[in-house]
């Protein structure tokens, strides 16, 4: 017996100051904190799983054709996604998760946020990929204090907090999400 | 150590000078870069050929305030070093004159051959590190693999840029050279030329950049090597194209300034493979007298003396 083989792809969205009126936009090179905040921003409500799929799927079409569309767009599959940490994990097939990965990387809006979505770890199981995002969450959040520290008396944000809650993070079977086809 | 060898710089001649709006989108793009795993930017100031030079003011000749932009991001950002890189597009090689000189106030020298002439004649006979091409324009020459090849073999570097890839349409606004293109037309074209540079250098010798004027174009390194690969670049020597090439370059442009004839490096402190990268100690007054690192023999008190034994 030979199983199907998968790939699981973990990225992160992350949102680039392209407002030149906005508050963020002076800020963001100030210090590192301001940096890693602004971009790993929580997402917006609108920006939700089946949006993501179809957006990939579209840059899939766009990019690679009909061709990369049926080999590698129909068996994409979201198996994850944080709104709060702006991380998600997609399923694919094995042969094709190149073109995923290829697709994704082409991507540079949702609707009209702009964004860089940036593939953090591909891996055989899910179970790889969970334990790697958790890790990187923790180093994030490392990072992030040390700013602070070097800036001195800033008060955590409310995204370091729901940081910190994603280390904890488990996959339970209601928080994954099967979208058809 | 991840390397990205063009960011542009925000003008592209002498007489204007970069807004603040703009200067805080480069730091931006530097910072989001640097977040994605980049720590060595090079800032890079392109011109065409017919812009004049200020060769007799040497401290004019580098528009690029390297100093204040790392003194402002230092302090939070240590890790990140920034270069200089002058790209002088060419249509005609013989307008080109005065390379010498430009060669000690930057750290990288570029050329972007517009004709099938310029190609030939900066693998040839230019003292370059990098030769970069307008990938979202149809090349009018075909890259042959013995002239790509010839400049592999002497050290010089391709470049790849993907802004034009994630930034289709924004590319095409800043090329006025080629009206007949239009946007749909860039992407096919840059896929094209990456396809044309991966055959003609056999993926030697090739680097990839972000070339991003925005931080939304810049990309993780692994994720714009992932797509080239299902283009066609190959596999094994794709890693290289972000690691050792562009630090190939950069170690070869910044010799070109603190050695003589490439070959040796005078340093009193210990030298390290940093010593010869890093730009920060450098004295500008060295700089910008060409002769400042290269010391001849006779110059030094042991070559002085060398030189009287042999009178005797």
């Amino acid at each position: 017996m030979v199983r199907i083989k998968h790939r699981y792809i973990l990225f992160e969205v992350l949102y680039p100051p392209s407002n030149p009126n906005h508050e963020e936009f002076v800020k963001f090179s100030e210090t590192q904190e301001d940096a890693l905040l602004t971009l790993h921003q929580a997402s917006p409500s609108s920006i939700n799983a089946r949006l993501i799929i179809s957006t990939i799927r579209k840059s899939i079409q766009e990019h690679y054709g009909e061709h990369g569309v049926g080999a590698a767009g129909l068996s994409i599959n979201m198996k994850y996604w944080s709104n709060k940490t702006s991380t998600g994990i997609i399923r694919c097939d094995r042969e094709s998760f190149q073109i995923v990965v290829g697709a994704i990387t082409l991507i540079n809006r949702f609707e009209s946020n702009p964004v860089i979505i940036r593939c953090t770890h591909i891996s055989g199981t899910i179970h790889k990929c969970e334990e790697y995002s958790i890790r990187r969450s923790k180093e994030l959040i490392r990072l992030i204090n040390n700013s602070a520290l070097r800036t001195k008396g800033k008060q955590s944000s409310q995204f370091l907090l729901s940081l910190e809650e994603s280390t904890s993070l488990k996959i339970s079977d209601d928080d994954r999400i099967e979208i058809d086809g | 150590m991840l390397y990205d060898l063009n960011v542009p710089w925000p003008v592209n001649d002498y007489h204007t000078k970069p807004t603040d709006v703009e200067l805080y989108t480069l730091k931006n793009t530097i910072v989001t870069l640097h977040t994605l795993g980049y720590d060595h930017i090079a800032i890079n100031f392109q011109i065409t050929e017919s812009v004049k030079i200020p060769l007799n003011q040497t401290h004019l000749i580098n528009p690029i305030d390297i100093a204040s932009l790392q003194k402002s991001l230092s302090p939070q950002f240590p890790s990140i070093k920034l270069f200089s890189r002058l790209t002088i597009v060419i249509y005609d090689p013989a307008k080109l004159q005065g390379l010498a000189k430009l060669q000690a106030q930057f750290d990288i020298l570029a050329i972007q051959p517009l004709t099938e002439k310029a190609l030939q004649l900066s693998t040839t006979n230019l003292d370059i590190d990098l030769i970069s091409f307008n990938l979202g324009a149809k090349l009018p020459f075909y890259l042959k693999h013995k002239t790509i090849g010839s400049a592999v073999d002497k050290g010089i570097k391709f470049e790849i840029c993907y802004n034009n890839l994630i930034s289709g349409s924004i590319g095409y606004a800043n090329s006025p050279t080629n009206p007949i293109d239009n946007i749909q037309f860039i992407k096919k074209n840059f896929i094209y030329n990456v396809l044309q540079l991966v055959r003609s250098s056999r993926s030697k010798g090739l680097i990839i950049s972000s070339g991003a004027t925005l931080p939304l174009q810049t990309r993780n390194s692994e994720d714009i090597l992932n797509l080239l690969r299902t283009f066609g670049l190959d596999q094994s020597r794709s890693k290289s194209c972000v690691t050792i090439n562009p630090e190939r370059v950069l170690v070869n442009g910044r010799l070109r300034i603190k050695s003589f004839k490439q070959t040796i490096v005078m340093d009193n402190n210990e030298i390290s493979s940093n010593s010869i990268i890093d730009n920060d100690k450098e004295d500008p007054k060295k700089k910008t007298d060409s002769n400042g690192y290269k010391k001849r023999l006779d110059s030094t008190s042991s070559g002085r003396l060398l030189k009287k034994q042999r009178k005797r």
